[in-house]
C-alpha cells in the first residue's frame, strides 16, 4: 500500500530524530494518526512553544523559558562556585542528583581543530567576563573525559588559573555501588592512578 | 591450547581436507605451492580470526566457491571446543561449540596463535611503521587498556596535526601538552613491556641458538630526553614548534618511536646475517610466548611457516632441541621432511591434498 503523501511527511519528520528508524518512524506516525484533533493540535502546539520559549540563558547558556535562568536568578545557590559543562543536557544528571548547589555554564561544546571548533566557537568569552563581573571563587571544570573534553578543561585552566582561587576537575574512577568484575580495563586503571589515603 | 583436528572445504586450494593433529610438533612439508602456507594459515585464523597474509576474505575462498568452511576440535584447559567458521567474501560467522560468537577480542585471548613467517623475519630490516604495528599489536593483546591509549594518543594527535596544517601557532600549546600527556603515558607503557621481554630474550636466544652473545631490544624514543614526563616533553615539542609549523604536520612522538634489537653491541640492520634475522625474530617471540603464559597461563599454538630455510644444520638441531621442551603445540611448515627429531605427527602435503 502506497502511504499518502500528509502520512509520508509525518513519518519523513519522525525518521530524522536521532535513533528512530523507519520502523519506528511509521509507528509514531500511525500513534498520531489516532489523535483527537485536539490531542493532535496539542502536541503540534508542544513543539512550536518550545521553539518559541526556550531560550538559552543569557548568562549561563542552559535552556530557559524565563531568562536568566531558575538557576542563575535562585538567591538559594552557591555563587561562588562555577560548573562548566560543554552541553546543556550535562547539567541535568547533576541535577537531579542534588550534590551541586553552585552556578554553571554551558560551553556548547569542546575545542576540536579537526573541526574548526575553537576558543571562540565555545562561549569563553562569556564566562570570562562573568568570572571578572562575579564573586566566583572555584571553577569546576566538568567537561567529558575524553581527548577534547580534556584539552578544553586544559585550556580553561591556563585561560583563568589566576583569575580564580581554585580551579577543579571532576574525578574518574569507579561507579559507586557498582562489582568490580564489571568495571572495563581503562576505569579499572583510572581508578588506580587515582587512588586516596583511606 | 591444542587443535586437535581440523576439517577445511573450499578454504584457498584445499577442496576438502580432513586430518589430525599431535598436541606436540606437528611437521607439514610438501614443495613448493603445494598448500602447506594455506594449512597453517587456516590454523592461524581458528586461533586469531583473522589471516596473516591477507585482510580480503575473497583470497581465502577456494576459486570458483562462494563460501570457505573451517571446522576444529580445540582443547583448552581439558575442555573440548568445537569451532565452525564460515567464510564468505562478504563477512565471516564463528560458532564456538554450536552458539554464535562475536566478542572477537575474549576469542582471541582463549584461543592466541603466534606465528613466524618468511614477512616477519623483515621486521627489523622494514620500515619503523610495521615495528611500530607489531609491538602496538602485541602489547594491546597483553595489556587490554593499551589500546585505548593508543587510540586516545592517535585523536590527540590528529589533533594537533589540524592546528599545524591550520598554521594556528597560537593554539599549538595546548595540542602539545595533550600530546606530551598522552606521549609520557604510552612512553612508559613501551618501556615497561620492552623490559618485560629483555628479562627473557637473553636467555631464549642462547637456548635457541647454542651462541652466547646477549640478545637486547632496544627502545628508540622518537623525543629522547632522561625523564619523559609530560612537562619534559612538551619542552622537548615546544622548542620544536618552529620546524613543525614549516612542516605543516607533527614531526616528532610516540607514533615516529622505533625499536632494534642488539647482539652485544651490533644493532640489527647495520650488522645482522640473514640467519640472525630469523634466530633473534624467533627469540622475540618466544619471549612474547612466556609472556603470554605469564598473563594469561595460555600456550598459544606456535605456527613456523618455512622456518628453517637459511639456517644451517646445527642451529637447525638447536632449535628442534629447544621445541621439544616446549609445552605448546608446535606447526612447522617445510619443503622437506624432517631430519632431526621425531616430530609428534608428520604430514606432507600435495596439491591440496595430505599424501
Amino acid at each position: 500500500m502506497q502511504i499518502p503523501a500528509s502520512l509520508e511527511r509525518l513519518v519523513e519528520e519522525f525518521s530524522r530524530f536521532p535513533g528512530i528508524g523507519r520502523k519506528t518512524a511509521q509507528r509514531l506516525a500511525f500513534r498520531v494518526l489516532s489523535y483527537s484533533p485536539d490531542e493532535a493540535r496539542n502536541f503540534a502546539e508542544a513543539i512550536v512553544r518550545v521553539k518559541e520559549q526556550i531560550r538559552p540563558c543569557s548568562s549561563c547558556f542552559v535552556f530557559t523559558d524565563n531568562d536568566p535562568c531558575n538557576i542563575c536568578s535562585s538567591n538559594s545557590r552557591e555563587r561562588t562556585q562555577l560548573c562548566v559543562v560543554e552541553q546543556a543536557n550535562n547539567i541535568l544528571p547533576i541535577e537531579k542528583s542534588g550534590i551541586f548547589h553552585g552556578l554553571y555554564h554551558v560551553l556548547n561544546g569542546s575545542i576540536s581543530p579537526l573541526d574548526g571548533i575553537g576558543p571562540e566557537q565555545l562561549t569563553v568569552a562569556q564566562l570570562k567576563q562573568r568570572i571578572q563581573n562575579e564573586q566566583i571563587e572555584e571553577l569546576i571544570l566538568a567537561t567529558n573525559p575524553t581527548v577534547q573534553g580534556e584539552a578544553t578543561a586544559l585550556f580553561l585552566q591556563h585561560e583563568f588559573e589566576n583569575q580564580v582561587t581554585r580551579i577543579t576537575r571532576l574525578a574518574r574512577g569507579l561507579p559507586a555501588g557498582g562489582d568490580l568484575d564489571y568495571v572495563d580495563d581503562v576505569t579499572l586503571s583510572e581508578a588506580f592512578s587515582g587512588r586516596q589515603p583511606f | 591450547m591444542v587443535i586437535q583436528s581440523l576439517d577445511l572445504r573450499h578454504f584457498r586450494n584445499y577442496t576438502h581436507l580432513q586430518t589430525e593433529f599431535s598436541p606436540e610438533t606437528n611437521w607439514i612439508f610438501g614443495k613448493n605451492g603445494q598448500g602447506k602456507t594455506n594449512l597453517v594459515e587456516a590454523i592461524y585464523y581458528i586461533c586469531n580470526l583473522e589471516s596473516f597474509r591477507t585482510r580480503k576474505n575473497h583470497h581465502l575462498l577456494q576459486s570458483g566457491h562462494p563460501q570457505a568452511l573451517i571446522q576444529a576440535e580445540l582443547k583448552r584447559s581439558d575442555v573440548l571446543h568445537q569451532i565452525r567458521i564460515q567464510i564468505t567474501s562478504r563477512g565471516r560467522q564463528v560458532r564456538l561449540d554450536h552458539s554464535a560468537y562475536n566478542k572477537v577480542s575474549d576469542y582471541i585471548l582463549s584461543f592466541l596463535a603466534l606465528t613466524f613467517t618468511p614477512e616477519e623475519v623483515v621486521l627489523f630490516r622494514g620500515s619503523p611503521q610495521e615495528r611500530r604495528r607489531f609491538f602496538n599489536r602485541m602489547q594491546a593483546i597483553l595489556e587490554p587498556s593499551y589500546f585505548r591509549i593508543l587510540q586516545d594518543y592517535a585523536k590527540a594527535l590528529s589533533q594537533k596535526n589540524a592546528v599545524l596544517k591550520q598554521q594556528q601557532r597560537e593554539k599549538l600549546p595546548l595540542w602539545n601538552q595533550m600530546l606530551a600527556r598522552h606521549a609520557s603515558i604510552m612512553s612508559e607503557k613501551r618501556r615497561s613491556f620492552i623490559e618485560s621481554l629483555n628479562l627473557h630474550l637473553a636467555e631464549l636466544f642462547q637456548a635457541i641458538s647454542g651462541r652466547t652473545e646477549c640478545l637486547q631490544l632496544e627502545f628508540q624514543p622518537s623525543i629522547s630526553i632522561p625523564e619523559e614526563t609530560e612537562e619534559g616533553i612538551f619542552q622537548v615539542l615546544e622548542s620544536a614548534a618552529e620546524k613543525e609549523m614549516r612542516a605543516g604536520h607533527s614531526l616528532m612522538g610516540p607514533h615516529r618511536d622505533d625499536f632494534r634489537l642488539m647482539l652485544d653491541h651490533r644493532p640489527d640492520r647495520e650488522f645482522f646475517s640473514q640467519g640472525e634475522f630469523r634466530i633473534t625474530n624467533l627469540a622475540l617471540k618466544m619471549a612474547l610466548n612466556q609472556l603470554l603464559f605469564q598473563s594469561f597461563k595460555i600456550y598459544p599454538v606456535l605456527i613456523f611457516d618455512d622456518l628453517f630455510s637459511e639456517l644451517d644444520p646445527s642451529m637447525k638441531s638447536h632449535i628442534m632441541d629447544f621445541f621439544s621442551q616446549l609445552k605448546n603445540q608446535v606447526f612447522i611448515t617445510s619443503t622437506v621432511p624432517p631430519e632431526y627429531v621425531k616430530p609428534g605427527n608428520t604430514l606432507q602435503i600435495s596439491q591440496g591434498t595430505t599424501v
